[in-house]
């Protein structure tokens, strides 16, 4: 198979021809993931010294366990899973005070209201926002604002990648908004 | 340019492609994954059952002790309930439904459920199931199983199980050795020791005509200066193995 042929693969085909043997194309997952996963973990950890050393831990992580990726379900999830466990070891690693990501929404049920406006009206406004004002607010906010804004997961593809209830993905988007805005208005900063 | 090689590879997709083709790094196999999920299965499974186990054995003790009975006496009834209920065990068994829903998490159903209804449909299992087995009597049969062949750990687990109250806490399963009106003498079965009289002064009005000799009567009161001040009176009916445990006084 020549290279144009498989760059039309999808994903979860290429994953598919990885666990039966085909090791080199995992090499494409790589090449089509590492630009994002390395964004993500710039943006998640604010210090990017390390950000390529924990992009190869993730992709070896990936690669030991690619047998374990159910092919009929989506691939970027997945790895965006590994990635955000790595991520939050660093950030426990590296962080002076206690981390938490536990959140009493995942305590319940919460209804969910995805909007499908939402992320193109405020989308700009966002990205605004989290390019100033994302370091303030708490590290369970800034894991769903940037996998929502920044790499463009709806909820039901956030609640994957976070295992979490969708309905906690919701009310916690809506929430790190909030946060992010009285952030953003507590810096004097206008749109 | 090797075949599949991306033409344009940054420096950790470099690295990492370069180990997977020097077997520095390899996949795990599928079966790997598989016994991985059996074993939290078989040990969830498994923790289940030691909490659904934990739970009627919780209800056969508080039920055997007659514990149950003091509910019904009022606010001081309850109170004797609270300082005799068995908290450690309890507090086992929350540790296994606590270690049941973090394995359950492994699993999507687990995850994608809040907490706590995850935690409520366990609580509802575990309940159920344990009150099923303690309604059939079933570690009643245990115990009776254990004395029959006299099994030493199983046998002595259960007979603790059913231990009488500690003297002094206000509730005392006893047999009736003599009535003088409203005051019983009665002989309290003391763990590890010899039986004790007890004086009883049952609530002025209480019908004494129903009580004779040898009868067991789980009495509830407030000790003061050595007598019993009865506020609640249950017979120990024969069904109750636990009744055992009670001597009879001896014969004239």
């Amino acid at each position: 198979m020549d290279e144009a042929e498989n760059t039309a693969l999808t994903d979860e085909e290429i994953a598919t021809q990885v666990q039966g043997g085909q090791q080199e194309l995992f090499g494409m997952l790589m090449e089509r993931y590492e630009p994002k996963l390395s964004r993500y973990g710039r943006k998640f950890l604010a210090s990017p010294d390390n950000i390529e050393d924990i992009v190869q831990d993730v992709f070896i992580s990936a690669f030991q366990n690619i047998q374990s990726f159910d092919t009929s379900r989506r691939f970027s999830p997945w790895i965006y899973r590994i990635a955000h466990n790595a991520y939050v070891n660093a950030l426990k690693k590296n962080s002076h005070v206690p981390v938490t990501l536990f959140d009493f929404d995942a305590l319940v049920s919460h209804t969910v209201y995805e909007d499908p406006d939402e992320l193109e009206r405020d989308q700009k406004d966002i990205k605004a926002m989290i390019e100033t004002s994302l370091e303030k607010v708490s590290a369970k906010y800034k894991e769903v604002l940037l996998l929502r804004y920044y790499e463009d997961m709806d909820y039901k593809e956030i609640a994957e990648v976070l295992e979490l209830p969708i309905g906690t993905v919701s009310i916690r988007i809506k929430r790190a908004r909030e946060a992010l805005k009285k952030a953003w208005d507590a810096s004097g900063h206008t749109l | 340019m090797e075949q599949n090689e991306p033409s344009k590879m940054n420096t950790a997709s470099k690295k990492v492609l370069d180990k997977i083709r020097a077997q520095q790094v390899t996949m795990r196999p599928r079966f790997y994954f598989t016994l991985k999920s059996i074993a939290v299965a078989v040990v969830a499974i498994l923790t289940l059952l030691l909490s659904v186990s934990i739970g009627s054995f919780i209800l056969f003790t508080i039920r055997t002790s007659y514990e149950t009975t003091l509910l019904g006496f009022g606010p001081s009834g309850l109170f004797i309930f609270l300082t005799l209920f068995p908290w450690p065990l309890l507090i086992l068994d929350v540790a296994c439904i606590m270690l049941l829903e973090w394995m359950l998490r492994w699993f999507r159903f687990g995850y994608r459920s809040p907490l706590l209804y995850l935690l409520f449909v366990i609580l509802v299992i575990i309940l159920s199931a344990s009150s099923v087995i303690d309604t059939d009597r079933v570690s009643d049969s245990i115990l009776r199983g254990a004395h029959d062949i006299d099994l030493p750990i199983i046998g002595d687990f259960y007979d603790r199980g059913r231990r009488p109250p500690p003297p002094g806490s206000g509730a005392c399963p006893c047999v009736v050795l003599a009535v003088n009106g409203n005051i019983l003498t009665m002989q309290e079965n003391i763990p590890n020791g010899l039986p004790e009289q007890v004086t009883v002064v049952l609530p002025p009005g209480a019908a004494t005509s129903s009580i004779h000799v040898g009868d067991k009567l789980f009495i509830v009161g407030t000790f003061n200066n050595g007598t019993l001040n009865a506020f609640g009176v249950h017979p120990m009916d024969g069904d109750n193995d636990a009744d055992d445990g009670v001597t009879q006084p001896p014969t004239q």
